[in-house]
């Protein structure tokens, strides 16, 4: 039964087993007991060394917000300190929205919610519909809304959880392509800097549409559950796998998880995440492929040094505050 | 030695009636990593698990007034904190369960503070260190990149060149282990 407690905890079961575990911690308060005890003893661990959970940190944060009532990250303290904001973008569908250390900026017809370098950033709409935004990473709403569709603008990428409607699809617009879901969770990646947009499903159906196609009609794919569609735009060309979800969602947990990616797309990621620079010395290192995970906890010389240990040829030098240099040998 | 500047908690629930700040940020400070860890147990996301207890303090600092704690101080703000993270997930679960959390699955998902309860803030950390250390060579440092590094089962027992079942029962023993660690020496 450790096991699988711990594969629980480690976020591996599927809907039965949970429901199985479920059951046997249901069957008997020692049960109940040995399940409580082994989870905080996972949880205690994992706070060890890492600075998460800092109290000083957080009590400067309720000090500020509580005093000049401006809003700070929050779900759930958003709502009573968000007045301002909300008044500006109480529109159409989205009625509220909660948002989580994004930054706002208004034009004329659209209202941007980014997420800066090294920061990620999360909002909440009134239907429910819950986004995380991941760095370097911006939504745009239209201040007049379609009576249609709930549409979004995306750059960079972020986690969709979208609430239900079938009156009303929700469409993510990107730059090759235009995402069509109902009520699902999924996410999207779409960097300028990168030459592929790819979306994974984690639930319900989602519908993937790409204009440009050679005799002017639209392209459409359709996703299941746990598939995983990346569109090259250089090739132009679609590719659809079956994949772990958890390797493009893991993100707005802080958890990095790649899998035979090229040290180039990890680079960025760790710029990103980071807010730091990174440079290599050769176009070719760039074509290694790496496979691992980090946490956002970690320090940013931690994942570098593991970049470095995991490849036999390459060395990482720190060549100024927050400046990264890779060189191959 | 247990609290070499702790103050006296008898006298909170007055101290905190009067709005005196400095009790309540004593309070803050020491109770908030342990209450994020039981947040966390429930709503598996840490910064939901921080949320969580930020709305458990404010609220109690703007209804300060009116609030009755009849009990010790701890339970109350454990209670509070599971309640809370309950709502949180109750939010969810009408919807379509995107969190993974076996809590929505229990039939009473309220449970007693665990024990977790009495490690205070300043104590925590050392004492999870001390447990971490205590275990074993081999089997901290598979504990370790399963909890710390997030590899799977399967990723170990490949870095290693050790069975899954060996990763298994390492992690397991590690478990059981820093329970009993963290239950005894209280």
């Amino acid at each position: 039964m450790i096991n699988r407690i711990t594969q629980y905890l480690k976020g591996e079961l599927n809907e039965d087993q949970k429901q199985e575990l479920a059951d046997w911690i249901n069957a008997s308060k020692e049960n109940r007991r040995y399940f409580e005890e082994i989870a905080d003893t996972w949880y205690a661990a994992g706070i060890s060394q890492k600075h998460i959970f800092n109290a000083n940190e957080a009590y400067n944060r309720f000090r500020n917000h509580n005093k000049s009532h401006t809003p700070a990250r929050g779900i759930f303290t958003l709502l009573k300190y968000a007045a301002s904001i909300l008044a500006l973008i109480s529109l159409g569908w989205i009625g509220h929205l909660v948002f989580d250390n994004s930054r706002i900026e208004q034009s004329d017809s659209f209202i941007t919610f980014s997420a800066p370098s090294g920061e990620t950033a999360f909002l909440e709409f009134a239907d429910q519909t819950v986004v995380h935004l991941n760095a370097e990473s911006s939504i745009q709403l239209p201040e007049s809304f379609n009576k249609d569709a709930r549409e979004v603008f995306l750059t960079g990428e972020a986690y969709f959880n979208v609430a239900r409607n079938e009156e009303l699809p929700f469409i993510v617009h990107l730059d090759h392509l235009d995402i069509k879901v109902l009520g699902t969770s999924f996410n999207v990646r779409s960097y300028a800097d990168e030459n592929t947009v790819e979306t994974t499903l984690e639930e319900g159906l989602l519908q993937v549409i790409c204009g440009e196609a050679e005799n002017g009609d639209d392209n459409i794919y359709f996703l299941r559950k746990g598939q995983h569609l990346s569109f090259n735009s250089k090739t132009n060309t679609v590719q659809i796998k079956e994949e772990n979800t958890l390797l493009y969602t893991s993100w707005k947990q802080g958890y990095y998880k790649f899998k035979k990616i090229k040290l180039d797309q990890l680079v960025r990621t760790i710029e990103r995440v980071y807010d730091v620079d990174i440079s290599l010395d050769q176009q070719e290192t760039g074509n290694l492929t790496f496979s691992g995970s980090f946490f956002k906890d970690e320090s940013v010389e931690d994942v570098l040094n593991m970049v470095e240990q995991s490849a036999l040829d390459i060395a990482v030098h720190k060549v100024a505050n927050s400046r990264f240099e890779i060189i191959s040998n | 030695m247990k609290n070499a500047n702790k103050l006296d908690e008898s006298t909170f629930a007055e101290d905190l009636k009067s709005g005196n700040k400095h009790v309540f940020e004593y309070i803050f400070n020491k109770y908030y990593k342990a209450l994020c860890l039981c947040a966390q147990k429930y709503v598996r996301d840490r910064h939901v698990a921080e949320e969580v207890v930020s709305t458990v303090f404010m609220r109690i600092w703007e209804r300060r007034e009116s609030i009755n704690i009849t009990g010790s101080l701890s339970s109350y703000l454990y209670k509070a904190v599971c309640n809370e993270s309950l709502n949180y997930l109750s939010s969810f679960s009408y919807r379509h369960k995107p969190t993974d959390s076996i809590y929505i699955y229990l039939e009473d998902s309220y449970s007693e503070p665990g024990i977790l309860q009495e490690l205070y803030t300043e104590e925590l950390q050392k004492k999870i260190s001390r447990g971490i250390e205590s275990l074993p060579e081999r089997c901290q440092y598979i504990f370790y990149l399963s909890r710390n590094q997030g590899l799977s089962h399967k990723e170990i027992s490949e870095k290693l060149n050790i069975t899954v079942s060996t990763v298994e029962n390492q992690i397991g023993i590690a478990l059981h282990k820093l329970r009993d660690f963290f239950k005894t020496d209280r």
